[in-house]
């Protein structure tokens, strides 16, 4: 159900990890981490909080020792049983959630810190500020920077040195709305550009889908699955995954005989399965006549479109996302039909428990 | 210097691979466990460090084990030992009372001046309580300023202000300010919605501050009493001066009139288990449950109106620093002007002010060093290691002076090139007050985040690279704040400074004593003033170091 192969297949693998184990004051945080980021990926790791993202990415930078697994950059083992490579031997880059900027220097002060004394080291912070766009900030004390520009240099530090793979703990979290679609774009752009592998944790799935190459979906201190934004979106391997990525009605259903029923019809269930999870978005039903008769109880309007609640004749509620102009009268009965065949996904004992 | 060896990895980033990299970059060992070695050698010295004196008085009393028991148990001591208590826990409530509502006007009302108020009402502080109570006999002792005033009114005789009573006065004046320090940020840190949230469920400003307010300030309290506690039960000066046999002032009499050491060491263990009652019962008081508060923060809540209340706030104030500041500071004027007539004033004064900021400076220093370790070990490294490092770095602190002078007495004599030695006194004064030390940097460390560490780590610097480039210039004012600490309390500090100093080494507190227990009033002032003065600046630069790092 993993999908590990990266999407770069001529690339080096910049990033292996083999069922990494990780224990922060005394609880399992993180309990297989396996996965492969190709270089020059720009890679998410997504998740809810308390699934071990965090800790993942303090494994790679070499901020946690792992109790188990084995990790490896560029052909280099850095974790296994036994070894230990530390942070500052690693060339990997960090932006902090909380950027972690050095108060008592100044811009260029702090982008230069992980560089060597060096005729070449005024150049390359001009180099590197430029690339950020904080030239001209330089001179600047880190307190007189607003988020925008603090999350810059927090980046154009952790670059400076040519870092083998760049780690961002939830980049955009310290951000005002309006500026996180704007920073998010900027940020991708300075990555790519700077020819950097990138690892980004979020748990914002609009983050990870609208910025990363591809996204790593983490639940319980487990990878449970690696996918491009679209595959992990259209076709999440877990409950969990398309319960947590977008919005979905999940209905939780016996099956017989490799069948099951939804009150649109009969689907194919996955052989074995004795109960199994039905994932229908919001958006793949639509309003149709001659189909399946419900009343709207209630609507979430969002501008942009709407969610309705319809009970069922069976007293089933679904979310039904429909166009912003569609008038409807509230308690007024409505005909529902699918746009696409749904999702069924077996509910083994393991996702059972964690759902 | 070397480039990259990885470029290739990094083809697609050339432009960022072009330059030069800290070679550390490269190099492939295994890293240690944290914290480092050298952290955890240096912890373990220190601990052993702190843990001589209490050993030696154990292996001094144990030595003559029957006539010890037979010191510890006589009803002489028992006597002693509730006076002391006694004594103890009167000055602390005192304290309080004293020591609450001049927090609460200074912080949370609308008393006209009470920023300079709040100044002045930790000035007590620099005040050595030796220095107090010698203001105190002189002005209200017999034959003393106030009699004389009242002579040709035919008043013979004051009521006597030796005993007890002195001794609680005294005591109480020069040493509140300890729980005020404490009570002043924890009152400004209180998170006002927590207060706000009280008065929208009805209740009034004065159940509010009973209910609300006054147990978010236990810790402070409880922190504060310690203070004064173990000030009470390990001062020398103010009680003998005042002529209140006190347990410190019966060992020391009982060490240097008899040099019976083994029974100097029985008593002395006997007031190390009071002092350690008394950290027992701190410890307990603040356990009882987490009340650090989640604050919102930069916001203060309004200054509560006092109208017409700020009368009775003034006579408060009034009442609080004539006594503790005004008094001292008039009597040590009125004598200095004495001295001066008579020439005697300034005598040697160059010489007692080098001796005492050597001592006091050397003693700062080495209080930072020691500390160090100590604070970074409990700020980030949290187990029983560090906790172990810490509770033994607090044995000398809640020893009283002379006790940990006597056991380095007694430890050196064998070693002939230390004793009365500048390094054993220094040794002694950072043995006594390296919490204080500890303390002010373990604030201003966790204003350090480890993120910020991390960020270094990631940067290719190693342990003590980011020690030296992002931790210390971070916590430096909060170092600046431990060390002026230290200080202060090395200027005032006078049974170990009597004890261990050097022979021909006088200190400013040594000769202030000596000159007014012979009642050579008029030599005493000048040191005293000095000492006053410098304890004044050292004050403020604590206030300085400790509030900026906020």
């Amino acid at each position: 159900m993993t999908d590990a192969a990266p999407r770069f297949p001529d690339q080096p693998i910049a990033v292996r990890a083999e069922g990494l184990a990780c224990t922060v004051g005394g609880f399992e945080a993180v309990r297989d981490l396996t996965l492969e980021v190709a270089a020059g990926e720009l890679f998410a790791i997504l998740g809810p909080s308390g699934c071990g993202k965090t800790t993942s990415l303090r494994l790679i930078a070499g901020f946690e020792r792992p109790t188990r697994g084995r990790l490896t950059l560029f052909d280099e083992e850095v974790a296994a049983p036994g070894h230990f490579v530390p942070p500052e031997k690693r060339r990997v880059g960090m932006v902090f959630q909380d950027y972690a900027l050095f108060p008592h220097m100044s811009v260029a002060e702090n982008v230069a810190y992980g560089l060597a004394r060096s005729a070449e080291r005024d150049a390359r912070v001009a180099e590197v500020l430029e690339l950020t766009r904080l030239d001209g900030l330089g001179e600047r004390d880190v307190h007189a920077l607003s988020g925008g520009e603090q999350q810059r240099v927090a980046l154009a530090r952790a670059l400076a040195p040519g870092p083998r793979i760049l780690l961002l703990d939830e980049p955009f979290s310290n951000l005002d709305q309006a500026l996180r679609a704007r920073v998010r774009g900027e940020l991708r752009e300075i990555i790519k550009r700077a020819g950097a592998t990138a690892i980004i944790v979020t748990h914002d799935q609009e983050e990870a889908l609208s910025v990363a190459d591809r996204v790593a979906f983490m639940w319980g201190g487990r990878v449970e699955q690696v996918a491009t934004p679209d595959e992990i979106y259209t076709s999440p391997a877990t409950v969990h995954a398309a319960d947590f990525i977008g919005d979905a009605n999940i209905l939780h259903l016996p099956a017989e005989r490799g069948r099951v029923r939804i009150p649109f019809g009969e689907l194919d269930a996955p052989e074995g399965a004795h109960e199994v999870a039905v994932v229908i978005r919001p958006e793949d039903i639509q309003i149709l006549p001659g189909g399946v008769y419900g009343q709207v109880i209630s609507r979430e309007y969002y501008g942009h479109d709407q969610v309705l609640h319809v009970r069922l004749e069976d007293g089933l509620v679904l979310r039904v996302r429909v166009a912003p102009h569609e008038r409807l009268g509230s308690a007024g009965p409505i005909s529902l039909g699918l746009r696409t065949e749904p999702l069924v996904l077996a509910v083994d004992a393991d996702a059972a428990t964690g759902a | 210097m070397q480039r990259i060896a990885r470029a290739a990895d990094l083809d697609r980033g050339a432009r960022v691979t072009t330059l030069p990299l800290p070679r550390n970059l490269l190099a492939s060992d295994a890293s240690r466990a944290r914290p480092g070695a050298l952290l955890v050698v240096c912890g373990a010295l220190v601990a052993l460090l702190c843990l001589i004196p209490p050993a030696y008085l154990v292996v001094r009393a144990a030595g003559s084990w029957g006539a010890a028991a037979e010191t510890i148990l006589s009803p002489a001591t028992m006597q002693v030992t509730v006076r002391t208590v006694l004594l103890a826990a009167t000055v602390t409530a005192a304290s309080v009372a004293i020591s609450l509502p001049m927090a609460w006007l200074v912080e949370r009302s609308d008393l006209p001046g009470r920023r300079a108020l709040g100044i002045l009402t930790a000035l007590p502080l620099a005040i050595p309580s030796y220095v107090g109570a010698m203001a105190f006999i002189a002005a209200f002792g017999p034959r003393g300023l106030v009699q004389g005033w009242l002579e040709p009114l035919g008043v013979e005789r004051l009521p006597s202000i030796y005993g007890f009573p002195g001794a609680a006065v005294v005591l109480t004046l020069f040493t509140y300010p300890y729980l005020y320090l404490l009570l002043r940020p924890a009152l400004a840190a209180a998170d006002p919605r927590v207060e706000e949230l009280s008065r929208t469920f009805g209740f009034g400003g004065w159940t509010t501050f009973r209910r609300v307010v006054l147990p978010s300030l236990r810790p402070a309290i409880a922190s504060g009493s310690l203070l004064v506690a173990l000030y009470v039960l390990s001062d020398f000066g103010a009680p003998t001066l005042m002529r209140f046999s006190s347990f410190t002032r019966v060992i020391y009499i009982r060490y240097t009139s008899t040099f019976d050491r083994s029974t100097a060491a029985a008593l002395a263990l006997v007031l190390v288990a009071l002092a350690l009652a008394v950290v027992a019962l701190e410890v307990w008081a603040r356990s009882k449950r987490r009340l650090d508060a989640i604050r919102d923060a930069g916001r203060r809540p309004a200054p509560v109106a006092l109208g017409r209340w700020r009368w009775p706030a003034y006579g408060f104030a009034a009442a609080v620093l004539l006594p503790a500041l005004v008094l001292p500071l008039g009597v040590l004027g009125y004598w200095f002007a004495r001295g001066l007539e008579q020439g005697v004033a300034l005598r040697g004064a160059p010489s007692l002010i080098a001796d005492s900021v050597t001592a006091a400076g050397l003693a700062a220093a080495a209080a930072v060093v020691v500390g160090l370790p100590v604070a970074i070990l409990s700020v980030r490294y949290r187990s029983w290691f560090s906790r172990g490092v810490e509770v033994a770095s607090f044995t000398g602190y809640a020893l009283p002076g002379l006790v940990v002078a006597l056991a380095l007495v007694f430890a050196a004599v064998r070693i002939s090139w230390l004793y009365q030695t500048l390094p054993l006194l220094v040794l002694a004064y950072v043995l006594l007050f390296l919490p204080q030390a500890t303390g002010a940097m373990r604030v201003s460390l966790e204003r350090v985040r480890p993120s910020m560490e991390e960020a270094a780590r990631g940067l290719g610097r190693r342990p003590w690279q980011v020690l030296a480039t992002i931790t210390l210039p971070l916590a430096g004012r909060g170092m600046l704040a431990g060390a002026a600490l230290v200080f202060l309390t090395t200027m005032k500090e006078l049974p170990a400074t009597l004890i261990l100093s050097p022979t021909g080494f006088h200190t400013l507190a040594a000769r202030t004593w000596s000159a007014s227990s012979e009642a050579r009033f008029g030599e005493a002032a000048g040191p005293a003033l000095i000492l006053v003065g410098l304890s004044a600046v050292a004050l403020v630069a604590f206030r300085l170091g400790s509030s900026a790092s906020r």
